[in-house]
């Protein structure tokens, strides 16, 4: 059966191995949408690639790369981009978002690390984002990243996120958990913050929550529950930007389905205040 | 043409992060903060590693496991872009790089000694 496209709506939740047990029994209705790295499904068979697909004809599926590397030194890996597509046309996938961030110089380093606030910063990488999306066919989002150190800051963060979407005419991933960490990291207020930040190009939100290493010091590690200032931050977001799609990311000390639910479930409230009247239409 | 103040900040980050007790840490990092990113890029390769190789793993002394992860990390380079291929970098690094110390490996002695 060929995949037709669905947009992602709704409240999401990560497609993750360690899950999918309970993610292929649970009800239809728990999650709107599903996320996936491409880079832990491409060339996969067998057992987890039929899992992959009854999950990927259950829900829209979008993807979330972690090794396209968007702007690192070395050159863009157009054999990942490529997989990627074949991904996205596989199982028709309306959006690949990926981080602003580089994980690679002189070969890979598997994480996020930041990258310099500078003018030349934003051409380079925006010019790397057309070469994906020209690959592509379709516009690309970029995830606003946590960071912990910025030696190099010309522009300030916003400025920075700003030039690369309006140079490469790429979309917003918008990480609300990311901003609160930040805000704390780096002394800033996350409401201004997200004020600053070009909410109309936002195609997507993420929620998470992360590891409390001192006051001053939040790790994004996606390892435990979304706390109450992630959720406020993010109730902010939808009274400016409406209830866009907004996925719960989770990735390490995994608790029980029913738990991560209670967590999707907590989204929809929060979207169905956003937009009360359109709520109450859907009740109909 | 002059090496970019981009290029040149992100390769000296990442021979920082590979080998962080031989290499000048970029100027003007809180160490906090920038041991942050060493932990984050150490313990993320050496999870895969351990996890591709638990038997390997057991043999060694955690010093010396730690050793061998810091040597990957400092004379291999990945192109991978797929997580579950560390392992096969790591293979690959132990075929073709990994010199065996005087007295022979930790896998070796350990071995004997069983």
């Amino acid at each position: 059966m060929p995949f037709s496209q669905q947009e992602i709506r709704g409240a999401g939740l990560g497609l993750r191995r360690a899950l999918m047990g309970p993610l292929l029994s649970m009800d239809q209705g728990s999650v709107d949408f599903m996320e996936a790295a491409p880079e832990n499904w491409v060339g996969v068979g067998g057992r987890f690639r039929k899992q992959f697909r009854a999950l990927a004809e259950r829900y829209p599926l979008a993807l979330h790369g972690l090794s396209l590397d968007i702007g690192g030194p070395d050159p863009l890996d157009t054999e990942l981009v490529g997989a990627v597509r074949d991904l996205i046309d596989q199982y028709a996938v309306p959006i690949y978002s990926e981080h602003l961030t580089y994980c690679a110089a002189e070969g890979h380093l598997y994480d996020l690390l930041p990258l310099p606030f500078t003018e030349e910063a934003v051409h380079y990488v925006a010019a790397r984002v057309r070469q994906v999306q020209d690959i592509i066919g379709q516009p690309i989002a970029l995830e606003n990243a946590s960071y912990y150190a910025q030696p190099y800051t010309d522009l300030t963060e916003a400025e920075f996120i700003t030039g690369v979407l309006e140079e490469s005419g790429c979309e917003l991933l918008l990480d609300v958990n990311n901003i609160y960490v930040n805000s704390i990291n780096h002394g800033y207020d996350p409401v201004q913050f997200l004020d600053a930040l070009p909410l109309d190009r936002a195609r997507y939100i993420h929620v998470a929550g992360h590891y409390n290493e001192a006051d001053d010091l939040k790790i994004d590690t996606h390892g435990s529950d979304v706390i109450d200032p992630v959720w406020q931050l993010l109730a902010q977001a939808y009274q400016r930007v409406g209830p866009l799609p907004t996925l719960l990311e989770r990735d390490f000390n995994l608790p029980p389905l029913a738990s991560l639910l209670s967590e999707v479930e907590h989204i929809r409230q929060l979207q169905a205040l956003a937009v009360p009247e359109r709520a109450g239409q859907a009740a109909l | 043409m002059a090496e970019s103040a981009l290029r040149s900040s992100q390769l000296h980050m990442a021979r920082y992060l590979r080998d962080p007790k031989r290499e000048e840490p970029p100027a003007g990092v809180e160490p906090r903060r920038l041991k942050i990113y060493e932990d984050l890029v150490y313990n993320n390769i050496e999870s895969f590693i351990s996890s591709g190789f638990p038997v390997l793993h057991s043999l060694y002394e955690p010093a010396d496991w730690e050793a061998l992860v810091r040597g990957f990390m400092q004379r291999h380079r990945s192109h991978s872009p797929y997580f579950l291929e560390i392992s096969q970098e790591f293979l690959q690094f132990l075929i073709r790089d990994h010199v065996t110390r005087p007295g022979g490996s930790a896998l070796y002695r350990r071995t004997r000694a069983l």
